[in-house]
């Protein structure tokens, strides 16, 4: 009696994994059979195995290239780089470290006094940046890229955007001293756009803070920001 | 050997010692056919898109936990990209997932059968579902590349749900049995 149970048993843990891996376990059925996982070592290996006999439905798909800025903001989502004690000790003890050194040292003197002769806009940052506005659910809704060197902006929409009639989402930038530019409405649908960006000399991009704001859709009063604020952050370099 | 030369399994396993350079080389030789898979899913491309990001981030974060002994690179991370797509699917409902992209159904509507299977593993599987009913083999395919579940199943192709729920279970004995 307890063989067959045991078999029973089997059979159904062999099919909640398959139908994990199909897709078909769903809601609280599929919460729960992943609370299991996390403590059943056996029933891991069945998803596994499944896992590996239908992933090549999934190589059978036509590779479509995503595009440029999904991996901006990943990356953007990653640690930033740090030197540890280990490596700086280990560049300390190298000879190759002390080479590099002096050239970089001496490549570095060509370039400051070279840079000294040139006029500021010309040694202006020209880093990419970008800011991706999210909604009230932390979900993105605008990308908004751009470099020091570009006069425009571009603005990917992700998703559809209802605020309401006669009411629209206006884009400023600011900086700390109180300066605030206007830079128009946000697009409401989805797709990509430019925006110009205003003249803004001795401002640089990396102070300012992109806001995003509730203002009625026809305002004329591009010197201030009258509505409630939804968003306001700095850009990131990329 | 440089990253170009490594396999996305020895990439992977870099990424678990934080390695960001060999986690681009991995999104490079991978992202296309995981956002294949959640467009085949979504059918929207900004869904896609969010979903493809947050499958990666979770790949870097989750690398160091993968155990090359168990299953291939691809697999892993095409399980952790299907796993999000569906749980997405879900969460917005699929009318609010696939709003705004009624073409790419069209655009990415091919089916398995219509394109060139690569792998040994891909061949037999191909095999094994050739040798499922025609019914069978809809309700597979309809879930994995879908994400549909028994009752959307059983609403879209108008089959009582007890049926539905018997077909995907032979489907799958059988084509355990296949693959051996």
């Amino acid at each position: 009696m307890s063989g067959i149970r045991q078999q029973h048993n089997d059979a159904l843990r062999d099919a909640l994994a398959s139908e994990y891996i199909l897709g078909t376990l769903q809601g609280k059925a599929r919460k729960r059979f992943e609370k299991i996982l996390d403590s059943d070592p056996e029933l891991r290996l069945r998803v596994q195995e499944w896992s590996h006999r239908l992933a090549p439905l999934s190589s059978g798909l036509k590779p479509v290239t995503p595009p440029k800025t999904v991996w901006k903001r990943i990356q953007a989502q990653l640690p930033q780089k740090r030197f540890s004690l280990h490596s700086l000790l280990r560049m300390w003890g190298n000879l190759n470290f002390w080479r590099g050194l002096s050239m970089a040292t001496a490549s570095l003197l060509v370039a400051f006094i070279s840079v000294s002769l040139l006029p500021i806009q010309q040694v202006a940052k020209s880093d990419e940046m970008m800011v991706v506005v999210n909604n009230k659910f932390a979900q993105p809704v605008w990308i908004i890229e751009t470099s020091a060197k570009d006069e425009m902006m571009k603005v990917k929409t992700l998703r559809s955007v209802d605020v309401g009639p006669d009411k629209a989402c206006a884009l400023w930038l600011t900086w700390d001293d109180g300066m605030t530019m206007s830079l128009g409405m946000l697009p409401e649908k989805t797709g990509m756009m430019e925006m110009k960006k205003p003249p803004m000399p001795g401002r640089s991009l990396d102070k300012a803070k992109v806001v995003v704001s509730l203002e009625p859709m026809h305002d004329d009063d591009k010197s201030a920001i009258n509505g409630p604020l939804l968003f306001s952050e700095k850009f990131i370099s990329i | 050997m440089n990253d170009a030369e490594l396999t996305p399994s020895e990439l992977l396993m870099a990424c678990g010692r934080q390695d960001q350079k060999a986690f681009q080389r991995l999104y490079e030789k991978t992202s296309s056919n995981l956002y294949a898979v959640c467009l085949r899913i979504l059918k929207n491309e900004a869904t896609a898109q969010e979903c493809l990001q947050e499958a990666y981030i979770k790949v870097w974060n989750h690398a160091s936990r993968y155990q090359p002994e168990r299953a291939q690179a691809t697999t892993w991370m095409t399980t952790i990209c299907r796993n999000l797509a569906i749980d997405t699917l879900r969460k917005l409902g699929k009318e609010g997932a696939r709003a705004g992209d009624f073409e790419l159904e069209n655009l990415h509507d091919e089916r398995a059968e219509d394109v060139m299977f690569h792998s040994t593993d891909a061949r037999l599987l191909e095999r094994c579902m050739e040798e499922l009913r025609e019914q069978q083999r809809q309700v597979v395919r309809l879930a994995y590349y879908d994400g549909m579940t028994h009752g959307e199943l059983s609403a879209h192709l108008d089959i009582p749900l007890g049926t539905i729920k018997t077909w995907i279970r032979r489907a799958l004995e059988q084509l355990k049995l296949c693959l051996g």
